[in-house]
């Protein structure tokens, strides 16, 4: 049984014991792995993440200019990042997250968490 | 660069010689089409503006900015500001199409304004998306450069000199995913009833961060819905739009408006599709200052174009 499974809303780390909770803390670690996730040329990359829930993305501006990430229902947005800056998310909830540059906007991303 | 209305010895031009003539009739033309009247019922504002007069702008100073395409751009605002004291003729007033800062400090807002003081005009702002980035999205902007233009919504207005209507625009607020710069309902309805009352022979100039015509929609260059106040503007027979955003010079004249846009004078961009990015670009450190510089606008009698002139802060 892998945490996939799992309808949202259910806590199989508790539930279950031990073996699914170290099998998401891995997925965790490994999706979060990948941080920091840059903002170069005016792009997000990559412009779509998929991860589990509770994961922490961190982003990371590696242009010369300004960006921002506004979550378009503003569930979540960072101050302007300036080269180099970082902005991080814990996303504790499933669904899909679609953002974009507030100094920018033509420039958007997605974050998509799975159950 | 510069743009001029030389037109040589042809019909339009004998017109203009009338109007300095001084022969009791003015001549204006709207829309291709000569009309006069009588100087004896024009307003003071208009004698005034039959002498002429001209303005400075100034754009993406960016103060703030510490990147290798300028380490010190409050240096080369300087060098700008020293060149606006150094016109032969006194500008009229000054404006400031926007990206003041980089970010929205207060320290930065500081050093800009301990610069620009030094050029000894009055100085009208509008804001680009780098001066409406603090905790209050544009409170800070609005509380040092608002109150004195009496600013509406996120900080636009309007003004008149000599018989000109200036209007001021925010194009770079509350901008929406996937889209280029915005403005806004509430805005264009203010702009509507602004414009409502003018004579159409009244020269307007419009000024806004964005351009407020599509010159990259790749790279967000343009302002969405800067049709419909294209559209408010297309009675009048002269209307001039400056911007600034993309720190290169670019024209177009369509019918009865010319668009332009200003130099910055912290860093230059590239143009349109010869970068990966429209990020800042790097010059030789001797060539910055030749891709820098400052805009006068000469506002002559008559609706003929505004002329336009650009120069660089030192030839390279």
């Amino acid at each position: 049984v892998s945490a996939e499974t799992e309808p949202a809303g259910t806590e199989p780390a508790r539930l279950r014991g031990g073996r699914v909770g170290v099998l998401r803390r891995l997925r965790r670690r490994r999706a979060a792995g990948r941080n920091p996730h840059p903002i170069d040329n005016f792009t997000f990359k990559p412009d779509i993440i998929t991860v589990p829930v509770g994961t922490r993305i961190v982003w990371q501006n590696d242009d010369d200019i300004p960006h921002s990430i506004i979550e378009t229902q503003d569930k979540f947005h960072s101050p302007a990042l300036d080269t180099e800056d970082k902005y991080a998310f814990t996303f504790a909830a499933a669904g899909t997250f679609d953002y974009f540059c507030g100094l920018h906007p033509h420039m958007k991303g997605k974050v998509v968490v799975t159950p | 660069m510069a743009q001029d209305d030389k037109d040589g010895l042809d019909r339009r031009g004998a017109l203009e010689c009338m109007i300095w003539a001084g022969t009791g009739v003015l001549w204006t033309m709207a829309g291709g089409v000569p009309r006069s009247s009588s100087l004896l019922g024009i307003s003071a504002a208009s004698a005034q503006a039959a002498q002429g007069f001209s303005f400075l702008q100034i754009s993406d100073s960016h103060i703030g900015f510490k990147q290798p395409a300028n380490p010190n751009p409050l240096a080369t605002l300087d060098e700008a500001i020293a060149k606006v004291g150094a016109l032969a003729s006194k500008p009229a007033f000054m404006i400031h199409t926007g990206d003041i800062t980089h970010l929205s400090k207060p320290e930065e807002f500081d050093n800009a304004d301990g610069a620009i003081v030094k050029a000894r005009l009055d100085t009208y702002y509008v804001p680009g998306e780098h001066d409406i980035v603090d905790e209050g999205r544009g409170k800070a902007y609005l509380e040092r450069y608002g109150k004195r233009t009496q600013a509406k919504g996120t900080g636009w207005y309007s003004f008149d000199h000599a018989g000109v209507h200036f209007v001021g625009l925010v194009n770079v607020a509350d901008l929406k995913s996937g889209g280029m710069g915005a403005l806004g309902e509430a805005q264009l309805a203010w702009l509507a009833d602004d414009l409502e009352a003018k004579t159409a022979s009244t020269p307007i100039v419009l000024f806004a961060h964005i351009p407020l015509w599509t010159v990259s929609a790749d790279w967000g260059w343009g302002t969405d819905d800067a049709a419909r106040a294209l559209d408010l503007v297309r009675r009048f027979g002269s209307v001039t739009v400056l911007n600034g955003h993309i720190h290169q010079i670019m024209q177009k004249v369509e019918g009865t408006v010319t668009f332009h846009t200003a130099r910055s004078t912290a860093f230059p961009q590239p143009a349109p599709g010869t970068a990966p990015s429209p990020g800042p670009m790097r010059v030789p450190d001797d060539r910055l200052r030749g891709v820098l510089g400052i805009t006068e606008v000469m506002v002559k009698p008559g609706s003929q174009p505004l002329a336009i002139t650009d120069s660089v802060l030192a030839k390279a």
